[in-house]
C-alpha cells in the first residue's frame, strides 16, 4: 500500500451562491499522477488554488504531507511543493537564468539552476529575456520554476492548454520523467487524451462535485459492454425527436449523433430504418469502443471542452 | 530577508532594463527641469550683471590724480552695448554712505549682483604708493577697493570676475607707465548672505522637481508593481513559491526607494550644473525622506482602489498632475484663485515644497513648519493604513 501524500475531506469553498467546490474528498498517493478532469468552471482551479496556498477554504479538512492545513497552505508546506499555473508570467526584462535563480532563492533548499535549465531544455535560452520566450518555452520555464525547489509534489493546472501539439508532447514527456523519478503529480485538465495518457487515477469533477473516479481503464469499463454508434449526417431536415424517443442514451451536436448501445445489432437496425424512412444524406456511420470523452458525456450530458 | 533581497534585485533589474521606467523616472524630470528653467530664466543667454559703484573718494577730486574716476569711467564704458549684444554691465553709481547701505540691501535680495566700494582716501593711497615706490614715506596703507558679492550666487561670482578684470586692467596701466612691480590696487572681497523673499526661479524650481520626481516613481512604481504584476499573474506565480506577501511588499518599497535615491542624486547634479542654490542639510534630507514616505503610501492607495492596471495608471496620472500643479511644485500658488488655493492647501506636496524650500534657504515658508511636517505625515498614515486594510492581493 502506497503512502498517501495528500488527503482532502469534504472540502468546501463557496462564493456567495456559487458552490465552486462542494464538499469533495479525495486522496493522492505518493508517486502517482492524479488528475482532476472536468470542463471549464467545474471547480478544478479553485481546488488547486486552495491546495497551492493561494486561497483559503470554507470548510473541510486538508492533510498535506501528514500535516493538517489550517486556513491556508503555509510557507513551510509550499517549500515542499512545486506549482505550474494555468497562465505563467514572469517579471519582465529578466533573463531565463535570472528568473530561475530568483525562484531558487525563494526556497531554502533546491536544485542547481543550470541543471534545471538543462532538464527543461532551456539552456540555449538562458540569457534570453523571459518576455521573448514562445508559449512552449514559457511553459517549460514554468515547469523549471516548479522543479527548482526540488519538491515532493507538483501541481499542474491545465499545463498544456494553448500549446501546439509538439509542445504538448514535450510537456507530457516531462510529466512522465517526473513520475519516473518518484514525484507525485497533481494535474488538472480538460483534455481527455491527456488524462488518459498520463494519469494513474482520475477524479471527474463537475459543478464543484466529484461525479466519478477511477483509473482510466476503470472509468471506461464502467460502460460494461456498451459500444458507441457515431453518425455523421446532414441533419437539417431531419426530425431529431425520433432519435431521442427511440434511444435512451443519445447526444446530438451539429451534424453528429452519438448513441450508446448495449445491443448493437438491434440498435443499428433501428438507425438504418430511421434513415431509410427519411431522405437524409448520411456521410458516415461508425461503431467504436467508448473513451473517456464518452464517459464524461455519459455522466454530464455535455462535452468536456464546452 | 534573503527572499526580500532577491525579489528586490529582480525588481530593480527589471526597472533598470525597462526603457519606459528609465525615461519617466530619470530623463523626464531632467527634461522638465531644463525646459522650465530655460523658459523662465535666461540661462544660455549672454550674462549681464548689475553692479552698484559707491565712490566715496574725496581727495584729488577733478584732478589728474583722480584715480577713482578712472575706475568709474572704465565701468561706465562696460555698460555700453557693442555690436547688438547685451551690455556686460548695468551700473548704478552713488557717493554717499546711504547709497552704500541701500545697495547692500539690494544685493541681499538679489536685485543687484555686486557692490564695489572705492574708499575715501583711495586717490591719496594710490598717489603715496607711487611715491613710496620712488623712495617716499610709508604714510598710507596700500590702496584697495572693496567688492561685496552674494554668497552662493553664480551671477554674483560673474560680477566679481568682471570687476576684478577692470582692476587688473587698471593695475596693468600703472605697471606700464611707472614700472611698478606689484599690483597697485587689490580687490578686497566680501560676501553678503541672501535675505528676504527674492529668489531665482531655478532655486524655486529644483526642490519642486525633486518632489515631483520622487512622486512620479512612487505613484507609477507602486501601481505597476502591484496592479500590473497582479493582472499579469506574476504575483500569483511568486506566491505559490515560498514567498509571503509582506516580503514582496517590502522588496517593492525598497526597489522604488533605491530608484528615488538615484534619481535625487542625478537631479541634484543637474541642479548644481545649471546653477541652482543647493543648500543641502539635514532638514532638507528630512523633507526628501518625508516626500518619499508620503508618496509611497499614495501609490499604494491608488493601487488599492483601482480595479485594473489601466485604471490604476490613469489614476496615478490624475493624482500626479493634481499634486504637481496644484501643489505648487513648479509655480508659486500665491497668485491662484481662492478656490484652487483651498485645494492646494489640502495637498501634501504644497507643504513638502514649502518645507523643502525653507530648509534649503531659498524662501521662507508661507505655511508654519510644523504643518509642513504634519500634513504630509497625516496623508502618509491615513493612506498607508487605509490601503493596508483595503488592498486586495487577490492573486
Amino acid at each position: 500500500m502506497k503512502e498517501s501524500i495528500l488527503e482532502v475531506e469534504n472540502l468546501k469553498k463557496y462564493y456567495g451562491d456559487v458552490k465552486a467546490v462542494d464538499e469533495i474528498s479525495f486522496k493522492v498517493l505518493k508517486g502517482e499522477v492524479f488528475t482532476l478532469l472536468g470542463p471549464n468552471g467545474a471547480g478544478k482551479t479553485t481546488t488547486l488554488e486552495i491546495l497551492e496556498g493561494l486561497k483559503d477554504y470554507d470548510d473541510g479538512k486538508i492533510t498535506l504531507f501528514g500535516e493538517k492545513v489550517q486556513k491556508k497552505v503555509s510557507r513551510h508546506l509550499r517549500e515542499r511543493i512545486g506549482v505550474v499555473l494555468q497562465e505563467n508570467n514572469f517579471i519582465d526584462h529578466l533573463t531565463t537564468y535570472e528568473t530561475l535563480k530568483m525562484f531558487r532563492s525563494l526556497y531554502s533548499k533546491g536544485l542547481d539552476v543550470r541543471g534545471v535549465l538543462k532538464e527543461v531544455s532551456l539552456e540555449d535560452k538562458m540569457n534570453g529575456k523571459v518576455e521573448k520566450l514562445s508559449g512552449g518555452q514559457r511553459q517549460r520555464l514554468a515547469i523549471g520554476t516548479a522543479l527548482i525547489g526540488d519538491p515532493e509534489m507538483i501541481f499542474m493546472d491545465e499545463p498544456t492548454t494553448g500549446l501546439d501539439p509538439q509542445a504538448r508532447r514535450n510537456v507530457w514527456e516531462m510529466v512522465e520523467q517526473l513520475r519516473n523519478k518518484g514525484k507525485t503529480i497533481f494535474l488538472t485538465t480538460h483534455y481527455m487524451e491527456e488524462a488518459e495518457f498520463l494519469s494513474n487515477y482520475i477524479y471527474v469533477m463537475d459543478h464543484g462535485k466529484i461525479i466519478a473516479k477511477g483509473s482510466p481503464e476503470e472509468l471506461i469499463s464502467s460502460f460494461g459492454g456498451e459500444k458507441i454508434i457515431e453518425i455523421d449526417a446532414d441533419l437539417k431536415s431531419f426530425n431529431l425527436e425520433l432519435f431521442k424517443s427511440e434511444f435512451q442514451k443519445v447526444t446530438i451536436e451539429d451534424s453528429k449523433i452519438m448513441i450508446v448501445t448495449s445491443s448493437l445489432p438491434s440498435d443499428m437496425k433501428k438507425v438504418l430504418d430511421l434513415f431509410e424512412q427519411s431522405s437524409v444524406l448520411v456521410n458516415d456511420i461508425i461503431v467504436r469502443q467508448p473513451n473517456l470523452e464518452d464517459v464524461f458525456i455519459n455522466l454530464t450530458g455535455k462535452k468536456l471542452r464546452d | 530577508m534573503r527572499r526580500i533581497l532577491s525579489i528586490f534585485k529582480a525588481l530593480i533589474l527589471s526597472s533598470w532594463r525597462s526603457p519606459t521606467v528609465i525615461f519617466w523616472n530619470i530623463f523626464f524630470p531632467i527634461i522638465l527641469l531644463l525646459i522650465l528653467a530655460s523658459i523662465f530664466t535666461n540661462i544660455g543667454k549672454g550674462v549681464s550683471v548689475k553692479v552698484a559703484l559707491v565712490n566715496e573718494s574725496t581727495t584729488f577730486k577733478n584732478t589728474k590724480m583722480d584715480f577713482a574716476e578712472y575706475i568709474s569711467e572704465a565701468l561706465t564704458g562696460m555698460t555700453q552695448a557693442t555690436g547688438g549684444k547685451t551690455p556686460i554691465l548695468t551700473l548704478e553709481t552713488g557717493v554717499t554712505q546711504n547709497f552704500l547701505s541701500e545697495s547692500l540691501e539690494k544685493l541681499k535680495t538679489g536685485k543687484i549682483n555686486a557692490v564695489i566700494v572705492i574708499p575715501p582716501l583711495f586717490n591719496t593711497q594710490v598717489y603715496t604708493t607711487i611715491i613710496q615706490q620712488n623712495g617716499g614715506f610709508k604714510l598710507f596703507s596700500k590702496p584697495s577697493v572693496q567688492i561685496y558679492t552674494l554668497e552662493n550666487s553664480q551671477t554674483s561670482d560673474v560680477a566679481f570676475t568682471v570687476l576684478s578684470s577692470v582692476l587688473e586692467a587698471f593695475n596693468g596701466e600703472f605697471l606700464k607707465n611707472s614700472g611698478h612691480l606689484a599690483d597697485l590696487v587689490s580687490p578686497k572681497m566680501e560676501y553678503v548672505s541672501k535675505s528676504g523673499n527674492d529668489f531665482s526661479y531655478i532655486d524655486f524650481l529644483v526642490p519642486g522637481i525633486l518632489i515631483m520626481a520622487v512622486m512620479t516613481v512612487s505613484l507609477f512604481g507602486i501601481t505597476d508593481d502591484l496592479l500590473v504584476q497582479r493582472e499579469k499573474k506574476v504575483l500569483r506565480k511568486l506566491f505559490v513559491a515560498p514567498l509571503n506577501k509582506s516580503e514582496y511588499f517590502w522588496a517593492m518599497i525598497l526597489s522604488n526607494l533605491v530608484i528615488e535615491i538615484i534619481q535625487i542624486f542625478i537631479l541634484l547634479a543637474i541642479g548644481f550644473w545649471i546653477g541652482a542654490r543647493l543648500n543641502f542639510n539635514a532638514w532638507a534630507i528630512l523633507y526628501i525622506v518625508l516626500a518619499i514616505a508620503t508618496t509611497l503610501p499614495l501609490g499604494f492607495f491608488i493601487a488599492s482602489f483601482a480595479k485594473s492596471a489601466d485604471s490604476g495608471n490613469a489614476l496615478a496620472n490624475i493624482f500626479n498632475f493634481l499634486f504637481m500643479f496644484l501643489g505648487g511644485l513648479f509655480f508659486p500658488i500665491s497668485g491662484v484663485p481662492f478656490a484652487i488655493k483651498i485645494v492646494a492647501y489640502a495637498l501634501p506636496t504644497t507643504y513638502l515644497g514649502n518645507g523643502l524650500r525653507a530648509a534649503m534657504g531659498i524662501m521662507s515658508s508661507p505655511t508654519p513648519s510644523y504643518l509642513n511636517v504634519l500634513v504630509p505625515l497625516l496623508w502618509a498614515i491615513v493612506m498607508g493604513v487605509y490601503s493596508a486594510k483595503v488592498f486586495k492581493w487577490e492573486v
